[in-house]
C-alpha cells in the first residue's frame, strides 16, 4: 500500500499560510485583530522530530535526480537503476516523457522518512510514499525489501507522469495544481504501473468478491477519502485498470489521462473511452472477478471448515497480527486494533476473550507507537517475558514485559538499527533473533537480552523474514529472498554457516519447527495462494496440509506442538483461527487427499536442498516430477487457470515492460553466507536486481553533488474581495528549498475606499526546519481599519461630513517582529518560546485624521505542550492533551503595556466502547497585571460562521451567545459524551457522496469569567437558600447543558441545543451552529 | 476548590477498598483468613513428621531474607513411606542432604518467584486455564522442588484434569515438605474421599470447578481454593502463618 497525499494534504503549507493570511485580514468593522493575542493563543499537535541531520547529495541521471545520502549509496545506485527502468516502461505505456527531471528523495528507513520537511504534516507508518504534484517531487523510503523499495518508486514514478500530463507544464501546475481525476483511476493507473499482485494483494480482493463486500465504483469515486478499507480500494482499482486493459486494449489505460482532460466526469470519461458509463464497467468487472474467483469453492475450502475461529463475531477488533503461544497454549498474545488504538493483547483462546492488556498506558510514555509489524510480539518459552516493538524516538525498540511482576523489565535499543520485527525467542528464553532494517538493508540478528551482545547472523542486501529457532536452539530457519522469491533457509549456530533448506519456484514463508526437530511448517504460495505445507527434513519430502479459499498468514505452532494458529483474511478482516496439527500419517493421508482433487500425483513433492548437500535445489527421488513441471503437464486444475496466470505474472513483485514470466528455480544460485561474528556488517556486495538482469546504468559515472539549498516557488496566491464599499486583495508568495528545510513567505495586501487609502503593507516570514529544534522569524507592517468608537466630537466616533453625520473609520497599524522556538522533547512533548515586539498605533483615519493612542509590547512566552491524542473525524478519540503556557511583557516606559499571561488547559478522553468517548477538559487562563488581557467566555467550541472577529475567546459554553462574558480571569470546566450514530453511510440522491460519521453528545460546561477585585460566588452550589446579591463584587459560576448531533460531512459540523442554568433555575433551548472538531 | 476528576476517582476507589475490606472482616475473624476456616485437620490421617529429629536430618524451611525458621521436617525414609504407596519423594540421605543445602541456599527471589508463579497458577485457576497453570507450575517445580505450595498447587490442577495420580502426589508432597500446613492434607483426605466415593467416575467440569474454585451457592466448599491463596502468601511471606 502506498497511499499519496490527497490533495489537501498536498497544500497544507499553503493552506496554513493562507489560514495566516486570513487571521491577518479582517474586513472593516470587524473587531481589530491584536497580534500579541493571537501570539498568546496555544494550540496543539503532535510533533515532528527531525532526529538527524541528514547530509544530503543528489545525483543527475538522464531522466532524473535523485536526492540520498552517501551512507547508502548502494540503495541510491539501486534506485537510480529502478526509476530509469521504470521512466522507460510508464513512458512507453503512457506514450509520454516528462517535461522536466522530477527531483526523488530517498530515505534508508521509513522514520527517516518521517522526518522530512517536503510536508509538514505528520506522515503515519502506513504512508508508504508521496509524490506532490507543485514541483514533481518524490519522497520514497526504504522498508527493508528492494521489491518493495522498486514498487513504490515506480508507483509514484506513474503519479508525476499522471501530474505533468494532466498539468501540462509549470503555468497550469501553480494555477491549477488539483484538478486530478478521481483517486481510484490515479491510484490503479499507479498500481498498474508497477504490475505488482503479491498473494497477500490477491487475498484481500479474493475475500471481497468471495465474501460479497466489493466496494461500489460509484463510491469510489465519490468518496475516497472515506472508504472503510483503504486497502480493497487500492486492490480493486488496480484490478479495473487490468480489466480495462485486457479487455478494451491497453491503449485505453494509455489515453484515459487525456480523455480527462475534456471531460472531467467520470461517467462522461468512461463512456468516452469505453462506451460505458461507470455502473455497466462496476458491474462487468465483477462479473468477471466472480467468473475468476468462484470456481475455486470447488476445490477449495474455506478455513472456517478446517479451523476454529478463534474470536467472537462481535468482537470490535479489525485486526490481528503476530499471535504468539503461551506456554500454556491456553492463552495468544497478539497485536490488535479496533481502529482506534493499537495494543498487544492477551487473548483466551477457549472463547477468545480478552484477559490482560499488555500495553495499557505505554503509550506515549514506554513508546511513541507500536509497531505494527508480522513478529513484532513473542511470548518467551518460559511462559513469562513478552517481547515487543514499538518505536521510540528514531529507531525501535524492544519492550520486554514479565508476565509475572506485570511490569517492563527492560527496553532493548539497537544502534543503526531503525526497524525490528519478526521477533523469536530461542529455547533457553535467553536469545532472541530478529529481523532488523538499518543501513539500507534487512539482516538476521540475535540479541542476548541479559548482556544486551548483538550479532549479525546474515548480510546480503535481500530481504530475509521470519527467523525461528529449532527445539534444541541450535539451528535459526528463516526465509530469505533469493532473486525475487522468498526460499527458507538454515543458520547453523555450531558452523555458522547459512544453507538453503527449500527452494521452490513460488513463495516459501514462515518456517515453524516442529518439537521433534526433524520437521517444519511452512507457508507456499504454490497455485498463488498461501497454504500450509509441512516439510519432512529427514525424508526429504514435502506434504501440502490446506488448499484455502482465502489463503494463510503468520501460521504459528503451539508449544506441544499440536496446533497451529493463523490469520487470514475473512470478510474484510483478518481473524485469528486455530486448527490441530494432524498425525503424521493424516499428514501424509490429508495431503494425498488434497492433491487429488486437482489430480496431482499423491506423495509430494519436493524441490530441496539439504544440509551439507549441494546448494542447487535438486529433485528428490520420491518425487519424479517437479512442481512446475506438474502445473505444465498435468494441466490447470480446475479454477485454476487465472491463478497460474497469477504465478506466471504474480510472484514477480514488479514486471516492467517486456519481462514476462519467469519461472526461474535457477535464476540465481543460492549463497552461503559465513558467519559475521560479533561484528556488525553491511554487505559490500553489489545489490542485485530483483528481477531481471541489471541495466547498463554506470551510477559511479553519474555526476554527483552536495545538496546546497536554492528556494523556489511553492506557489503564489492572490485575492481580491469587496465589502461594506472597500476593496480588499492580498497576495501571497511562498517559496522552499528542495527539500523544505527552508520556509519563506511574503504578503502584501491593499484594503482601501473613496475615503482612505491603504499604506504599504506587508509580511514576510522565514522558518528553519532542518534542524531539531524549529525557527521562525516574522516581521510585518500592518493595517486593519474598523468603525470609530472613539474619536470625534465627545468621543462618539461620529463625525460631521459636509451637511451630515458618519461614524468615522479608524485604522489600527501594527508593525513589529515575532521570534519563535519550537524544541520537540519527543513526538508528543515540545517546548516553546517566543519573542513578539508590537508597535501598535490607532488613529481615526476618515473624515479627519485623529491620533487616539500607541502603545508598545514587547512580549516573552514559553509555553509546555503534551499532545498524545488519538484524533476521530469529529473529535478526539482517546489520549490526553495539555499545555502550560506563560508570558511577561517587558515594559520599559508608560507606553509599553504590562502584564503577565498565564494559561493551563487540560483534556483527557476515556473511550466508553469502540466509537464512545467521554471527554473532560478544564481550562484556566489569567491576564494579570496593569494592562491585562480581557478574555471572552461563552459560545460553542469553534467559531461560529459569519462571526467576523478573532479575540481571546474560550470556549465552549453553550446555552450563551458568543462572547457573553469577560474578564481578565476565566476558568472553564466542560464534559462531553459523544456516541457513534452513524459510520459511513454513502447517499445515492443527489449525487453519490457520503457521510463518514454522525455522532450524539451529551454535555455539561461550567464556567466563570472575572475581573482582578471579583470572587467567585459558587451560589446555590454552597448555599442554596441564599438569595444572589448581584451587587456584591463577585461573580457565579455559569452552567450550560444539552445534546448536540455532530456531523462530518466536508469539515465538522456542529448542531447543539442547550440550556443555561445557574444551578437554580433553566432557560430555555437554545441552538448552537458551528464547524470544526469538538474539544 | 473544584476536585479534579483525578481526585474523585481516587477517592472513590479507597471508598471501594475500604468496603471491599470491610466486608472481608465481616465474613471471618480479623485473625483467621477465611480460607483457613473450612477443612478439619483433626478429621486427617495423622501425617507421620518427625518434628523432634535432629537439625542435620531436618529440612530447615527458613526464609532466607528474615532469617527466621519456620519448619523442622525430617524427610527420612521410614516417614515418608508411612504416607502410603504413592509418595514422590523418596530420598536417599545423600538426595536429602543436597535438598537441604540447596533449600538453605534459597534466596529471596526465589522464594518471591514461588510466590509469583503462585500467583500466577492461581490467576489460571480462576479462568480455567488449567494447561497454562500446570506447565509454570511444573516449570517452577522443576527449579525448586522444596517449595511445598508448588506441589499443592500443582496438586490442584493435576486434580482438575482428572490426574488423580499426579494429584495426590502433590498434594502428598507438599503434605511432606510442609506437615505444619493442614491444608495440604486436607486436600490429600479430600481426593482420597472422593476417590473412594467415586473410583471410576473423572470429575465433571461443575464438579471439579466447584469442588475446587468453590460456588456462590455452596460457599461452604470454597476452602478448597484457600489451599492456594494460603500457601502463595505463605511462600512470600511466611512471617504471616
Amino acid at each position: 500500500m502506498r497511499p499519496t497525499l490527497n490533495a489537501a494534504e498536498k497544500i497544507s503549507r499553503f493552506a496554513v499560510v493562507l489560514a495566516i493570511a486570513g487571521i491577518c485580514w479582517s474586513p472593516p468593522a470587524a473587531v481589530a485583530q491584536d497580534i500579541v493575542s493571537s501570539q498568546l493563543r496555544q494550540g496543539f499537535g503532535m510533533n515532528k522530530v527531525r532526529y538527524k541531520d541528514f547530509d544530503w547529495h543528489f545525483v543527475e541521471s538522464e531522466h532524473l535526480l535523485l536526492y540520498y545520502e552517501p551512507e547508502f549509496t548502494d540503495l541510491a545506485d539501486s534506485a537510480v537503476e529502478y526509476l530509469e527502468e521504470g521512466y522507460a516502461h510508464i513512458s512507453a505505456l503512457m506514450r509520454h516523457e516528462l517535461s522536466t527531471k522530477p527531483p526523488i528523495v530517498i530515505f534508508k528507513s521509513h522514520y527517516e522518512f518521517q522526518q522530512t520537511n517536503i510536508i509538514q504534516s505528520f506522515l503515519p507508518p502506513g504512508v508508504a510514499g508521496f509524490a506532490e504534484p507543485l514541483r514533481y517531487r518524490m519522497v520514497i523510503p526504504f522498508n527493508g525489501d528492494l521489491d518493495d523499495f522498486r514498487n513504490v518508486l515506480v508507483h509514484e514514478l506513474m503519479h508525476i507522469f499522471q501530474y505533468d500530463i494532466i498539468n501540462r507544464g509549470p503555468v497550469k501546475r501553480i494555477s491549477n495544481p488539483i484538478a486530478n481525476p478521481p483517486t481510484w483511476i490515479m491510484e490503479g493507473l499507479a498500481e498498474f504501473a508497477t504490475q505488482e499482485s503479491n498473494t497477500i494483494d490477491e487475498m484481500v480482493l479474493r475475500d471481497a468478491v468471495l465474501t460479497d463486500e466489493l466496494l461500489p465504483l460509484e463510491v469510489m469515486d465519490s468518496s475516497w477519502n472515506y472508504l472503510p478499507n483503504p486497502f480493497l480500494a487500492y486492490k480493486q482499482s488496480h484490478s479495473l485498470m487490468e480489466y480495462i486493459a485486457a479487455n478494451f486494449g491497453p491503449e485505453k489505460v494509455s489515453r484515459i489521462l487525456r480523455v480527462w482532460d475534456s471531460e472531467s466526469d467520470t461517467d462522461k470519461l468512461l463512456e468516452r473511452l469505453l462506451d460505458m458509463d461507470m455502473q455497466a464497467l462496476d458491474e462487468r468487472w465483477q462479473a468477471h472477478m466472480r467468473k475468476k474467483y468462484w470456481p475455486l469453492l470447488q476445490n477449495r475450502d474455506y478455513v472456517s471448515e478446517f479451523a476454529t475461529r478463534i474470536l467472537q463475531a462481535d468482537d470490535i477488533h479489525r485486526l490481528y497480527m503476530a499471535p504468539s503461544w503461551s506456554l500454556g497454549g491456553d492463552m495468544l498474545a497478539t497485536l490488535s486494533t479496533d481502529g482506534v488504538e493499537q495494543h498487544v493483547d492477551i487473548i483466551r483462546l477457549s472463547n477468545g476473550r480478552l484477559v490482560e492488556r499488555v500495553t495499557e498506558n505505554m503509550r506515549a510514555v514506554v513508546y511513541d507507537d507500536l509497531t505494527f509489524n508480522d513478529g513484532t510480539v513473542a511470548w518467551a518459552p518460559n511462559g513469562r517475558s513478552i517481547a515487543l516493538v514499538g518505536k521510540k524516538g528514531a529507531g525501535d525498540v524492544v519492550v520486554l514485559w514479565d508476565r509475572y511482576d506485570k511490569e517492563i523489565v527492560d527496553v532493548l535499543s539497537f544502534d543503526g538499527l531503525e526497524i525490528v520485527e519478526g521477533i523469536d525467542w530461542a529455547p533457553d528464553s535467553r536469545r532472541m533473533a530478529f529481523i532488523g532494517t538499518g543501513f539500507g538493508q534487512s539482516d538476521v540478528y540475535i540479541v542476548d537480552v541479559q548482556s544486551k551482545e548483538l550479532t549479525q547472523l546474515t548480510g546480503t542486501p535481500q530481504r530475509d523474514a521470519q527467523p525461528n529457532f529449532s527445539p534444541d536452539g541450535k539451528r535459526l530457519a528463516f526465509s530469505s529472498k533469493r532473486g525475487s522469491q522468498f526460499d527458507i533457509k538454515v543458520y547453523d549456530f555450531e558452523t555458522q554457516r547459512v544453507s538453503t533448506l527449500l527452494s521452490t519456484p513460488t513463495d516459501d514463508l514462515w518456517p515453524e519447527w516442529l518439537p521433534t526437530g526433524d520437521r517444519l511448517l511452512f507457508v507456499s504460495t504454490r497455485e498463488g495462494i498461501n497454504d500450509l505445507f509441512l516439510y519432512d527434513i529427514t525424508k526429504d519430502r514435502e506434504f501440502r496440509l490446506t488448499r484455502t479459499v482465502s489463503g494463510i498468514m503468520s501460521p504459528t505452532l503451539s508449544p506441544d506442538g499440536k496446533q497451529i494458529v493463523l490469520t487470514t483474511f475473512y470478510h474484510g478482516r483478518r481473524e485469528l483461527y486455530r486448527m490441530d496439527v494432524p498425525s503424521r500419517a493424516e499428514v501424509i493421508r490429508r495431503s494425498d487427499e488434497l492433491a487429488a482433487r486437482v489430480d496431482e500425483p499423491a506423495g509430494g513433492r519436493l524441490i530441496h536442498v539439504a544440509e551439507g548437500m549441494s546448494l542447487e535445489p535438486t529433485i528428490a527421488t520420491d518425487s519424479p516430477t517437479p512442481l512446475v513441471a506438474i502445473a505444465e503437464n498435468s494441466g490447470p486444475p480446475i479454477g485454476a487457470v487465472n491463478l497460474l496466470e497469477s504465478i506466471a505474472k504474480g510472484n514477480d513483485p514488479v514486471m516492467l515492460a517486456d519481462v514476462s514470466d519467469d519461472y526461474r528455480v535457477d535464476a540465481q544460485p543460492s549463497e552461503e553466507v559465513e558467519d559475521v561474528g560479533a561484528a556488525l556488517r553491511r554487505s559490500t556486495a553489489r545489490l542485485d536486481s530483483p528481477v531481471g538482469e541489471r541495466n547498463n546504468i554506470d551510477f559511479d559515472q553519474l555526476p554527483v553533488r552536495r545538496y546546497t539549498p536554492k528556494l523556489e516557488f511553492d506557489g503564489i496566491s492572490l485575492q481580491m474581495g469587496y465589502n461594506s464599499g472597500f476593496l480588499s486583495g492580498i497576495a501571497q508568495l511562498s517559496m522552499s528549498d528542495l527539500l523544505g528545510n527552508h520556509s519563506l513567505n511574503m504578503f502584501t495586501d491593499y484594503v482601501g475606499s473613496q475615503e482612505v487609502n491603504n499604506d504599504f503593507t506587508f509580511a514576510g516570514s522565514y522558518t528553519y526546519y532542518g534542524q531539531r529544534p524549529t525557527y521562525s522569524v516574522t516581521i510585518f507592517n500592518w493595517n486593519q481599519y474598523f468603525n470609530d468608537t472613539e474619536g470625534g466630537p465627545g468621543g462618539t466616533g461620529v463625525h460631521v461630513v459636509g451637511s451630515s453625520l458618519a461614524r468615522g473609520l479608524v485604522r489600527s497599524r501594527q508593525s513589529g517582529l515575532l521570534a519563535d522556538m519550537t524544541y520537540p522533547l519527543d513526538v508528543f512533548r515540545r517546548i516553546e518560546l517566543s519573542y513578539s515586539f508590537v508597535d501598535e498605533e490607532r488613529e481615526v483615519a476618515w473624515p479627519v485624521t485623529e491620533l487616539l493612542d500607541g502603545f508598545s509590547t514587547h512580549l516573552v512566552k514559553a509555553a509546555y505542550v503534551h499532545d498524545s491524542l488519538r484524533n476521530g473525524l469529529l473529535g478526539p478519540t482517546a489520549g490526553r492533551r495539555y499545555y502550560l503556557s506563560a508570558g511577561r511583557t517587558l515594559a520599559a516606559t508608560d507606553d509599553d503595556r504590562a502584564f503577565t499571561h498565564l494559561e493551563a488547559d487540560y483534556r483527557q478522553y476515556f473511550r466508553l466502547g469502540r466509537w464512545s468517548v467521554l471527554g473532560l477538559r478544564g481550562i484556566g487562563v489569567g491576564s494579570l497585571g496593569r494592562d491585562g488581557l480581557e478574555y471572552n467566555l461563552g459560545g460553542p467550541a469553534w467559531f461560529l460562521p459569519f462571526f467576523p472577529g478573532y479575540n481571546l475567546n474560550v470556549g465552549p459554553l453553550r446555552g450563551y451567545p458568543f462572547s457573553e462574558f469577560s474578564g481578565s480571569r476565566v476558568a472553564l470546566f466542560n464534559s462531553e459524551v459523544r456516541v457513534p450514530f452513524i459510520r459511513n453511510i454513502t447517499f445515492g440522491w443527489p449525487g453519490t457522496f457520503s457521510i463518514p460519521a454522525v455522532d450524539g453528545a451529551f454535555f455539561f460546561d461550567v464556567g466563570s469569567a472575572w475581573n482582578d477585585g471579583q470572587s467567585i460566588d459558587p451560589w446555590p452550589l454552597q448555599a442554596p437558600d441564599a438569595v444572589y446579591d448581584p451587587a456584591a463584587d463577585s461573580v457565579r459560576l455559569q452552567g450550560g447543558y444539552g445534546f448536540g448531533l455532530l456531523v462530518y460531512f466536508l469539515a465538522p459540523m456542529n448542531f447543539e441545543f442547550a440550556k443555561r442554568t445557574d444551578f437554580k433555575t433553566t432557560s430555555e433551548w437554545h441552538m448552537h451552529f458551528s464547524f470544526g472538531k469538538a474539544f | 476548590m473544584t476536585l479534579s476528576y483525578r481526585t474523585l476517582l481516587q477517592i472513590g476507589l479507597l471508598l471501594s477498598l475500604a468496603a471491599c475490606s470491610s466486608v472481608s472482616r465481616r465474613s471471618t475473624s480479623p485473625a483467621t483468613p477465611w480460607w483457613e476456616e473450612a477443612p478439619k485437620p483433626t478429621a486427617l490421617t495423622p501425617v507421620a513428621v518427625d518434628t523432634t529429629a535432629a537439625p542435620s536430618d531436618a529440612v530447615l524451611l527458613a526464609d532466607t531474607r528474615t532469617g527466621v525458621g519456620l519448619d523442622s521436617v525430617k524427610l527420612t525414609s521410614p516417614s515418608v513411606r508411612q504416607m502410603g504407596d504413592s509418595l514422590s519423594l523418596e530420598l536417599s540421605a545423600e538426595a536429602l542432604a543436597a535438598r537441604r543445602t540447596a533449600y538453605a541456599a534459597r534466596t529471596g527471589a526465589e522464594r518471591d518467584r514461588v510466590h509469583q508463579v503462585n500467583e500466577y497458577a492461581l490467576w489460571c485457576l480462576h479462568r480455567e486455564m488449567w494447561e497454562e497453570a500446570r506447565v509454570h507450575l511444573e516449570q517452577a517445580v522443576a527449579t525448586d522442588s522444596l517449595a511445598a505450595s508448588l506441589h499443592n498447587n500443582l496438586g490442584i490442577v493435576y486434580e482438575r484434569m482428572g490426574q488423580r495420580e499426579k494429584a495426590s502426589s502433590g498434594y502428598r508432597t507438599a503434605a511432606q515438605l510442609n506437615p505444619g500446613r493442614p491444608l495440604y492434607e486436607a486436600n490429600l483426605k479430600r481426593l482420597q474421599d472422593a476417590a473412594e466415593a467415586r473410583p471410576q467416575e473423572a470429575p465433571s467440569d461443575s464438579v471439579a470447578v466447584d469442588e475446587i474454585l468453590g460456588s456462590p451457592s455452596r460457599p461452604g466448599r470454597r476452602p478448597d481454593l484457600g489451599a492456594m491463596p494460603t500457601l502463595t502468601e505463605g511462600e512470600a511471606h511466611p512471617e504471616r502463618r
